[in-house]
Protein backbone atom coordinates (compact mmCIF):
# COMPACT_ATOMS: atom_id res chain seq x y z
CA UNK A 1 0.00 0.00 0.00
CA UNK A 2 2.71 2.33 0.99
CA UNK A 3 4.98 1.05 -2.12
CA UNK A 4 1.48 2.01 -4.07
CA UNK A 5 1.12 5.32 -2.86
CA UNK A 6 4.97 6.09 -2.88
CA UNK A 7 4.96 4.98 -6.82
CA UNK A 8 1.84 7.15 -8.00
CA UNK A 9 3.91 10.34 -6.09
CA UNK A 10 6.73 10.01 -7.78
CA UNK A 11 5.17 9.56 -11.55
CA UNK A 12 2.64 11.50 -10.94
CA UNK A 13 5.27 14.66 -9.90
CA UNK A 14 7.93 13.32 -12.95
CA UNK A 15 4.13 13.96 -15.06
CA UNK A 16 4.09 17.45 -13.81
CA UNK A 17 7.69 17.98 -14.61
CA UNK A 18 7.07 16.60 -17.93
CA UNK A 19 4.59 19.26 -18.27
CA UNK A 20 6.06 21.86 -17.52
CA UNK A 21 8.91 21.31 -20.16
CA UNK A 22 6.38 21.03 -22.63
CA UNK A 23 4.53 24.43 -21.56
CA UNK A 24 8.34 25.35 -21.93
CA UNK A 25 8.23 24.27 -25.32
CA UNK A 26 5.18 24.74 -26.82
CA UNK A 27 2.92 28.57 -25.05
CA UNK A 28 3.94 30.77 -27.73
CA UNK A 29 5.38 33.74 -25.48
CA UNK A 30 8.11 33.99 -21.95
CA UNK A 31 4.95 35.68 -19.59
CA UNK A 32 2.75 32.29 -21.00
CA UNK A 33 6.25 29.93 -20.39
CA UNK A 34 6.56 31.44 -17.07
CA UNK A 35 3.27 30.34 -15.84
CA UNK A 36 3.32 26.93 -17.18
CA UNK A 37 7.46 26.51 -15.49
CA UNK A 38 5.77 27.96 -12.32
CA UNK A 39 2.94 25.89 -11.79
CA UNK A 40 4.41 22.73 -13.46
CA UNK A 41 7.44 22.73 -11.13
CA UNK A 42 6.34 23.75 -7.84
CA UNK A 43 3.80 21.48 -7.61
CA UNK A 44 5.84 18.25 -9.15
CA UNK A 45 8.76 19.52 -6.54
CA UNK A 46 6.44 18.86 -4.00
CA UNK A 47 4.82 15.75 -5.17
CA UNK A 48 8.40 14.01 -5.38
CA UNK A 49 9.58 15.72 -2.02
CA UNK A 50 6.11 14.09 -0.51
CA UNK A 51 7.41 10.29 -1.97
CA UNK A 52 10.90 10.92 -0.69
CA UNK A 53 9.52 11.47 2.97
CA UNK A 54 7.02 8.63 2.87
CA UNK A 55 10.29 6.23 1.53
CA UNK A 56 12.93 7.41 3.58
CA UNK A 57 12.39 7.78 6.92
CA UNK A 58 15.51 8.65 9.50
CA UNK A 59 16.95 10.92 11.66
CA UNK A 60 16.39 14.30 10.51
CA UNK A 61 15.22 13.52 6.91
CA UNK A 62 11.67 14.82 7.23
CA UNK A 63 13.16 17.87 8.62
CA UNK A 64 15.04 18.71 5.54
CA UNK A 65 12.42 17.50 3.31
CA UNK A 66 9.82 19.88 5.00
CA UNK A 67 12.77 23.13 4.69
CA UNK A 68 13.10 21.95 1.12
CA UNK A 69 9.42 21.89 0.52
CA UNK A 70 8.74 25.10 1.96
CA UNK A 71 11.97 26.89 0.24
CA UNK A 72 10.58 25.72 -3.21
CA UNK A 73 7.40 26.66 -2.44
CA UNK A 74 8.08 29.95 -1.57
CA UNK A 75 10.55 30.46 -4.23
CA UNK A 76 9.13 28.99 -7.50
CA UNK A 77 6.59 31.63 -7.53
CA UNK A 78 8.89 34.81 -6.39
CA UNK A 79 11.00 33.54 -9.58
CA UNK A 80 8.79 33.19 -12.03
CA UNK A 81 7.29 36.90 -10.94
CA UNK A 82 10.59 38.23 -11.31
CA UNK A 83 11.17 36.75 -14.84
CA UNK A 84 7.62 38.30 -15.80
CA UNK A 85 8.28 41.60 -13.75
CA UNK A 86 11.14 41.88 -16.60
CA UNK A 87 9.29 40.95 -19.50
CA UNK A 88 6.88 43.44 -18.65
CA UNK A 89 9.64 46.00 -17.76
CA UNK A 90 11.73 45.29 -20.62
CA UNK A 91 8.70 45.41 -23.20
CA UNK A 92 9.31 42.06 -24.66
CA UNK A 93 7.05 41.08 -28.05
CA UNK A 94 4.11 39.96 -26.43
CA UNK A 95 1.66 36.82 -28.50
CA UNK A 96 -1.36 38.72 -29.44
CA UNK A 97 -0.85 42.54 -28.90
CA UNK A 98 2.68 43.72 -29.03
CA UNK A 99 4.39 45.25 -26.38
CA UNK A 100 2.40 46.32 -23.38
CA UNK A 101 1.36 49.60 -22.55
CA UNK A 102 3.82 51.24 -19.49
CA UNK A 103 0.68 52.95 -18.31
CA UNK A 104 -1.96 51.38 -16.58
CA UNK A 105 -1.00 47.93 -18.33
CA UNK A 106 -3.53 48.09 -20.95
CA UNK A 107 -2.21 46.41 -24.27
CA UNK A 108 -2.12 48.49 -27.13
CA UNK A 109 -4.61 47.50 -30.12
CA UNK A 110 -2.02 46.03 -32.47
CA UNK A 111 -3.95 43.84 -35.02
CA UNK A 112 -1.66 40.24 -35.07
CA UNK A 113 0.41 39.68 -37.68
CA UNK B 1 7.31 -1.83 -7.73
CA UNK B 2 8.89 0.71 -6.82
CA UNK B 3 11.82 0.20 -9.29
CA UNK B 4 9.73 0.47 -11.78
CA UNK B 5 8.36 3.51 -10.36
CA UNK B 6 11.55 5.14 -10.73
CA UNK B 7 12.72 4.01 -13.78
CA UNK B 8 9.19 5.88 -15.37
CA UNK B 9 9.78 8.99 -13.69
CA UNK B 10 13.36 9.18 -14.36
CA UNK B 11 12.79 8.25 -17.71
CA UNK B 12 9.78 11.43 -18.03
CA UNK B 13 12.66 13.83 -16.12
CA UNK B 14 14.77 12.39 -19.05
CA UNK B 15 11.84 13.90 -21.51
CA UNK B 16 11.67 16.77 -19.84
CA UNK B 17 14.91 17.87 -19.83
CA UNK B 18 15.67 17.12 -23.37
CA UNK B 19 12.69 19.52 -24.10
CA UNK B 20 13.97 22.27 -21.62
CA UNK B 21 17.32 21.62 -23.57
CA UNK B 22 15.51 22.34 -27.36
CA UNK B 23 14.08 25.53 -25.24
CA UNK B 24 17.76 26.42 -24.05
CA UNK B 25 19.22 26.27 -27.40
CA UNK B 26 16.75 28.02 -29.18
CA UNK B 27 14.79 30.25 -27.02
CA UNK B 28 14.47 33.93 -28.96
CA UNK B 29 14.75 36.21 -25.79
CA UNK B 30 17.20 35.51 -22.26
CA UNK B 31 13.81 35.37 -20.47
CA UNK B 32 13.16 31.76 -22.36
CA UNK B 33 16.91 30.72 -21.42
CA UNK B 34 16.40 31.75 -18.02
CA UNK B 35 12.76 29.81 -17.29
CA UNK B 36 14.96 26.37 -19.26
CA UNK B 37 17.19 26.98 -16.67
CA UNK B 38 14.83 27.15 -14.01
CA UNK B 39 13.40 23.74 -15.16
CA UNK B 40 16.44 22.29 -15.67
CA UNK B 41 17.18 23.40 -12.27
CA UNK B 42 13.64 21.81 -10.48
CA UNK B 43 14.55 18.81 -12.49
CA UNK B 44 18.05 18.24 -10.96
CA UNK B 45 16.26 18.61 -7.58
CA UNK B 46 13.58 16.02 -8.23
CA UNK B 47 16.57 13.77 -9.73
CA UNK B 48 18.32 13.59 -6.51
CA UNK B 49 15.11 13.08 -5.03
CA UNK B 50 14.80 9.96 -7.13
CA UNK B 51 18.21 8.96 -6.69
CA UNK B 52 18.09 9.22 -2.96
CA UNK B 53 14.86 6.88 -2.88
CA UNK B 54 16.27 4.48 -5.50
CA UNK B 55 19.71 4.00 -3.30
CA UNK B 56 18.04 4.90 0.49
CA UNK B 57 20.80 7.15 1.29
CA UNK B 58 19.83 10.20 3.46
CA UNK B 59 23.49 12.14 2.65
CA UNK B 60 21.99 13.55 -0.54
CA UNK B 61 19.06 15.24 0.80
CA UNK B 62 21.03 18.36 1.84
CA UNK B 63 22.53 18.73 -1.33
CA UNK B 64 18.49 19.14 -2.03
CA UNK B 65 18.82 21.91 -0.40
CA UNK B 66 21.73 23.47 -1.33
CA UNK B 67 20.44 22.92 -5.28
CA UNK B 68 17.21 24.56 -4.45
CA UNK B 69 19.03 27.57 -2.91
CA UNK B 70 21.24 28.31 -5.52
CA UNK B 71 19.43 27.80 -8.30
CA UNK B 72 16.62 30.11 -7.03
CA UNK B 73 19.80 32.74 -6.05
CA UNK B 74 21.00 32.06 -9.41
CA UNK B 75 17.90 32.99 -11.36
CA UNK B 76 17.55 36.06 -9.59
CA UNK B 77 21.24 37.12 -9.79
CA UNK B 78 20.41 37.26 -13.52
CA UNK B 79 16.98 38.93 -13.19
CA UNK B 80 19.14 41.57 -12.17
CA UNK B 81 21.62 41.89 -13.54
CA UNK B 82 19.03 42.01 -17.14
CA UNK B 83 17.12 44.21 -15.10
CA UNK B 84 20.01 46.73 -14.96
CA UNK B 85 22.28 45.87 -18.09
CA UNK B 86 20.09 45.83 -21.25
CA UNK B 87 18.60 48.94 -22.05
CA UNK B 88 15.12 49.39 -22.90
CA UNK B 89 15.20 49.83 -26.65
CA UNK B 90 17.02 46.79 -27.61
CA UNK B 91 14.28 44.79 -26.18
CA UNK B 92 16.44 41.74 -25.65
CA UNK B 93 15.33 40.24 -28.78
CA UNK B 94 14.69 41.53 -32.42
CA UNK B 95 10.88 41.93 -32.96
CA UNK B 96 9.20 41.51 -36.02
CA UNK B 97 8.33 44.76 -38.54
CA UNK B 98 5.44 44.52 -37.80
CA UNK B 99 5.43 44.43 -33.66
CA UNK B 100 8.15 47.71 -33.76
CA UNK B 101 5.52 50.29 -32.70
CA UNK B 102 6.42 54.03 -32.51
CA UNK B 103 6.64 55.79 -29.24
CA UNK B 104 6.82 52.17 -27.72
CA UNK B 105 9.85 53.45 -25.41
CA UNK B 106 8.87 54.05 -21.96
CA UNK B 107 10.29 57.45 -21.23
CA UNK B 108 12.10 55.85 -18.60
CA UNK B 109 15.59 57.35 -19.43
CA UNK B 110 17.58 55.15 -16.59
CA UNK B 111 18.46 52.03 -18.61
CA UNK B 112 19.58 53.74 -22.16
CA UNK B 113 22.67 53.30 -22.21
Amino acid sequence: MRELLISLLLITGSGLFLLAALGLLRLPDPMCRSHGVAKGTCLGILLILLATGLALHGNGVSLLILATGIFQLLTTPISAHLIGRLAFRKNIPLWRTGPLDREGGKSRDVPRE
Amino acid sequence: MIEVALAISISLLGAGTLISLWRLLRGPTPLDRLLAFDTINGIVVALIALLSVAWQETYYLEALLLFSVFGFLSVSTIVFYLDMAVSDRDAMTNPRPEQIIDGADSGDERYDV
